[in-house]
Parts: structure tokens; C-alpha cells; sequence
């Protein structure tokens, strides 16, 4: 959101630079050109995400057994990275889309917008996406839930509730899971039969409880949903459910291409796998199930957080009480 | 003779507060507490106040949809200066609009423990998280020493532990102006610090006490003090009250936003 980069720029920049060298470190057979020129999509550079089975890792372990991932976090990938494989054709024609969207407007301006507008520009390393499975990277949406989406990110600006819950400044549920926040940290505690993830982004929160009890029923929903977890061996594993159907699995404003606008139903189901890599790095993977939306389960991985730096601290994320932009947009909307 | 006596007794009144805290920290552990592994009180688990604070801290009675209650301040009236006390007078008579609440902005500590909905402890031995089904509120409160950041302000403050014998004092620092300390106008400035003091009582009981400083509005420091009680359910967990929820329209996941899409399969 906007309000970050104007109240804490030098953690934005940091923020990015770091980001862009991990894409530069991270995805070098991405570059791979295909006939064309064009960056070709690549099933490896998928890969670079996938957990490391070579050396095993044997973490510190907790009075109660559990291994030991405690500590403050930042993002191990760029978060530009997008979730689904889009052609440069379907790309550029969104970007242009939006363009006419705002009246032209191409500079900075747009909330939360800019980073995904670059990357729409060609900028982020084409190729590397978020979604190892179905194999065409693309969220299997049922044809009607399809039409919906693409007419969502069509007449974006139409209507206030058109408009990402995250942009509200609500707990962005899966979207805080998968793309996270390029400039924000990460939280991790752990007491007897519990891992809590606190998000500097709007201080969300999720509480993991792993002591076998059930999740509430179907009628609870819950904006981060409601998570229950299990080790094996170095990987905690998530069930979360009782999701609300207001978060959507991706989208913030415009700044997700055509990925914008991607919801789901409170049937949503995603089972994650946190892989402790070494004493610093965490993998992430999810496997996403909703029979309301999609024609069947698909899976995204990523490298998800590396351990901060030592002076590194979370700093309080006043989202809605320093929500301009979202003003500024309803006022918009009204004309 | 006298004057010894009297730098005697001049000693003694300066080191009141200091004996007074200490003899607070010493005092012998309860026996049958829970503790965690380094020995502190185990307060892992979901809390609740039960009072009335959050419409008013002090005596009052009741308003509509809100109970009345009695003052949890233990050294009232709230010592306000002069201007501060025509301000909070003001406060009240505009507090259906003016109440920070009412836009859903954070409420600021020590608000936020005594708001009619649950909070979580994760206690671990360098770091205690408090969230807050209220608004997903959280703090994460540093006890391995660390200092404050300075120069920055926060709705919720700033918090940094140290435990105590078997109370976890948080001395809270940083805090913007804007929040009040509930709905009756009871305010303060951005020069406002907190200490809390969360001593266990027993393995279910929890005294909650808040001493608040602010030489720009009160003429001394004054405390509240209440009990928070463990909740004692099977199955309880935080939940969500998102404040925002019910200011701001939403799409349902089966509703085409129009006509000439095809419908969603019928369930």
C-alpha cells in the first residue's frame, strides 16, 4: 500500500534491492529465450522453490519436541513473482487495460498498484511463477467462476466491493499466505502445541494449533482462516478451512495482472507445508482445494522467508487507520 | 540525633516506591501455578477481562445496550488538570461520534485488555505475544532486555517486558494521541506511558494492573486494577471481530456481479 512506501522508505528500497538480487540469484535459467526472444516459461525455474533433500537439516528442537523455527523473518522471494503463468500477450493487454482503467494515468499514484505494474512492463523475470501444478500454471477455475474473475478485473474500478478486500485493509487471508508483502516481516513463536505467525503487514495473525483439537464448524469463518498443524520431521504441516469468501487467493488493486481478483468460496481448503531448510530459510508450499471454484486442487511453491537481519525489528502496521489511498479511491468511485 | 534520624526517615520515604516494588516481586510463588520450562508462570492460554472499563473506567451507570458498573481506578478521580478535564467533559458529550472505536482504530493499551472480547498469550522466554480477537490487534513484547526504539509513535505503543518474581511487567512507551482509554472521552497525549503489571493470582486468575503517567494531561500517575480470567472452554479460540466488516459492502463468492455471466451451479 502506498501509506508504507510514504512512511517508511528506506525499508521499502532495502526491501527491493534485496529482492531484485534474490531474483537475480535465484532465476538464471528463467532467462532461457525461446524461439522468439520472448523469456519462456520454465518448469525449473518453478523448482528453484523446492525443498532441498540433500543435506538434512537437524533443527534445534523445543522443550515439547518441536523443532525450533522461532525468530523474525523476511521474504525469501520477490513477491512480484506472480502466482499464475499469463502470456505477454494477456499481460500487456491488462496493463493497457488499466491504463484506460485510471484515465490514462501510467505513473505512480495508483495504490499498491506499481510494483505489479512494473512487472506487467516486463521487468520481473518472466518465466518464474508461483504454481507447480496444473502443469499450464493457471488456477483451474470452473468456466463460470472464470467469467467472473476476468469481469471482476475488467470493471475493477466500477464498484466499491469489486475492489480487494486487502486494499480495506481486512486480513487478506490466502493472499497473505502466498504473495505476502515484498516490505514487511514475519513473526514466528512457539509454545507447547502452538506455532502463532504474526505479519508485520496489518498485524495479521495465525494461530496453528497442533494438539489434535478439531476445527470449529463449518458455519465459523474466519479471515486468515482457522489452522490446525502437524510436524513431519523438518515440515510443519497446515490444514486451514473456515475461510470467509471476502479474501481473495490473490489480487491487490491492480497489482496482480490478471491474476486480480481470483476468489474463492468459504469451502476453500489449503494444506500447507512449511520446510525448515536450514537454520534460516523456510520453504513453502500449498495445495489449494475449493469444489465451489475450481475443477480440482492445485499447488504453488515458493521460498517463502529467510531470517532477518539481527537489528531487524516489526514495527506496528497502522493499515486502516492510515488508509488514504482507499479514501481517495471511494472518492473516485463516486464520480 | 534528630538529623540523623531525619535522613533516616528522608532515606526511607525515598526508597518507599523502590521497597514497594520489590517487596511485590519477592513475594513467595504460588505454589500451584503452571510454569513454563524457565520457571515463569505459564500465562499461555486465551484471557478475558470482564468489566465494564471499556464504556467507562470509572463509576457509571448504564447507557443503552451497555451495562453500568463501578470504577476500576483504585486512586480516583482521574487526576486531570484543569484544560484536560473541559476536554474529556467534551470528549463525553460527543462520544457516540468521537470515540476513536467508532472508526475502528486500534484502541491503544491499556484499552485493549479490557474490551468485551478475548485475547491470546504466547509466552516464550525471550518474547510474549498478546493478540486480540478484536480487530486481529497484536503485540509482541520483547522481554530479553532490548530497549525502546525512540522517535517513532505507535497506536498501540511500544512494549517491552522484563519479568518480575512472577509478574511480567510491560512498560509501554510511544504511543500516538489519538486513542482514549474508553468510550467516555477518558484520553491522554502522546506522552503517555504505561506500565502493566500481569500477576498471576492462581492458574485461572490473572491481576491486572496499569499504572498511567502523562504530565501533559493528568497532575500524577494513577492505576487501574482488575482481574482477567483464564477461559476455561474446551474448544476456545480466538475467533475475528473485524470492526471494518460491517462498514463496507462485499460481493458473495455465488453472485455474478452481472446478468449475462453464466450462474454459478446450483447447490
Amino acid at each position: 500500500m502506498q501509506n508504507d512506501a510514504a512512511t517508511r522508505p528506506r525499508r521499502a528500497v532495502t526491501c527491493r534491492v534485496a529482492a531484485l538480487t534474490a531474483i537475480l540469484a535465484a532465476v538464471p535459467v528463467a532467462a532461457a529465450l525461446s524461439a522468439n526472444g520472448a523469456p519462456e516459461p520454465s518448469a525449473e525455474a518453478a523448482a528453484q522453490a523446492a525443498p532441498s533433500t540433500a543435506a538434512p537439516y537437524v533443527p534445534k528442537r523445543l522443550p515439547d519436541g518441536q523443532p525450533d523455527m522461532q525468530g523474525t523473518y523476511v521474504p525469501n522471494w520477490p513477491t512480484s513473482v506472480p502466482i499464475e503463468r499469463w502470456t505477454d500477450e494477456e499481460r500487456k493487454a491488462y496493463a493497457g487495460l488499466l491504463v484506460e482503467m485510471r484515465g490514462g494515468q501510467t505513473g505512480a499514484g495508483g495504490g499498491g498498484g506499481f510494483g505489479g505494474e512494473r512487472e506487467l512492463q516486463g521487468n520481473a523475470p518472466a518465466g518464474t511463477i508461483m504454481i507447480v501444478d496444473p502443469p499450464d500454471g493457471r488456477i483451474p477455475y470452473q468456466p463460470w467462476a472464470e467469467a467472473k474473475r476476468r469481469y471482476l478485473r475488467e470493471h475493477l474500478y466500477d464498484r466499491e466491493e469489486y475492489i480487494s478486500t486487502r486494499t480495506r485493509c481486512f486480513p487478506a487471508g490466502t493472499r497473505s499466505m502466498n504473495m505476502g508483502s515484498n516490505y514487511n516481516g514475519w513473526l514466528i513463536v512457539q509454545a507447547p502445541g502452538v506455532v502463532q505467525i504474526i505479519e508485520e503487514w496489518h498485524h495479521t495473525v495465525r494461530t496453528i494449533y497442533l494438539d489434535g483439537r478439531p476445527h470449529p464448524g463449518p458455519a465459523i469463518q474466519r479471515w486468515m482462516g482457522d489452522s490446525r498443524g502437524r510436524w513431519e520431521g523438518n515440515t510443519l504441516v497446515v490444514d486451514a478451512r473456515n475461510f470467509t469468501d471476502k479474501t481473495w487467493i490473490v489480487g491487490e488493486i491492480d497489482g496482480e495482472g490478471p491474476s486480480n481478483s481470483s476468489f474463492h468460496s468459504p469451502a476453500l481448503r489449503v494444506q500447507e507445508r512449511f520446510t525448515l531448510v536450514d537454520g534460516d530459510q523456510i520453504d513453502y508450499e500449498a495445495t489449494y482445494e475449493d469444489p465451489n471454484v475450481f475443477t480440482r486442487p492445485w499447488t504453488l511453491r515458493r521460498k517463502i522467508w529467510k531470517r532477518a537481519p539481527a537489528d531487524y525489528e516489526l514495527f506496528e502496521y497502522a493499515c486502516h487507520e492510515g488508509n488514504i489511498g482507499w479514501e481517495n479511491i471511494k472518492k473516485g468511485l463516486m464520480k | 540525633m534528630t538529623t540523623a534520624r531525619g535522613r533516616v526517615l528522608v532515606t526511607i520515604v525515598l526508597w518507599l516506591p523502590l521497597l514497594g516494588w520489590t517487596g511485590r516481586a519477592e513475594q513467595a510463588p504460588l505454589a500451584n501455578l503452571g510454569r513454563t520450562p524457565d520457571g515463569k508462570p505459564d500465562l499461555n492460554g486465551i484471557w478475558q477481562a470482564f468489566t465494564t472499563a471499556s464504556w467507562d473506567l470509572e463509576d457509571h451507570n448504564a447507557r443503552k445496550g451497555e451495562p453500568g458498573g463501578q470504577s476500576v481506578v483504585v486512586d480516583g478521580p482521574i487526576p486531570y488538570q484543569p484544560w484536560a478535564a473541559a476536554k474529556k467533559a467534551e470528549n463525553a458529550r460527543m462520544r457516540e461520534t468521537a470515540d476513536p472505536l467508532r472508526k475502528c482504530y486500534m484502541p491503544g493499551v491499556p484499552r485493549a485488555t479490557y474490551l468485551p472480547f478475548p485475547f491470546q498469550i504466547v509466552q516464550t522466554p525471550a518474547l510474549v505475544t498478546i493478540t486480540y480477537e478484536y480487530n486481529h490487534l497484536a503485540r509482541w513484547i520483547w522481554t530479553d532486555g532490548r530497549g525502546h526504539p525512540e522517535g517513532f509513535n505507535f497506536w498501540m505503543g511500544e512494549s517491552r517486558g522484563r519479568w518480575e518474581g512472577d509478574t511480567l511487567v510491560v512498560e509501554v512507551k510511544n504511543h500516538n494521541d489519538q486513542t482514549w482509554f474508553d468510550a467516555a472521552g477518558n484520553f491522554h497525549s502522546d506522552e503517555l506511558r504505561v506500565v502493566e503489571r500481569y500477576t498471576p493470582m492462581g492458574p485461572n486468575h490473572v491481576n491486572y494492573e496499569a499504572t498511567i503517567e502523562d504530565p501533559k494531561v493528568f497532575t500524577r500517575p494513577w492505576t487501574i486494577n482488575l482481574p482477567l480470567y483464564r477461559r476455561l472452554e474446551k474448544n476456545v479460540q480466538l475467533l475475528d471481530y473485524e470492526c471494518l466488516e460491517f462498514e463496507t459492502p462485499f460481493l458473495p463468492w455465488d453472485e455474478q456481479p452481472d446478468p449475462s455471466l453464466p450462474p454459478p451451479p446450483r447447490r
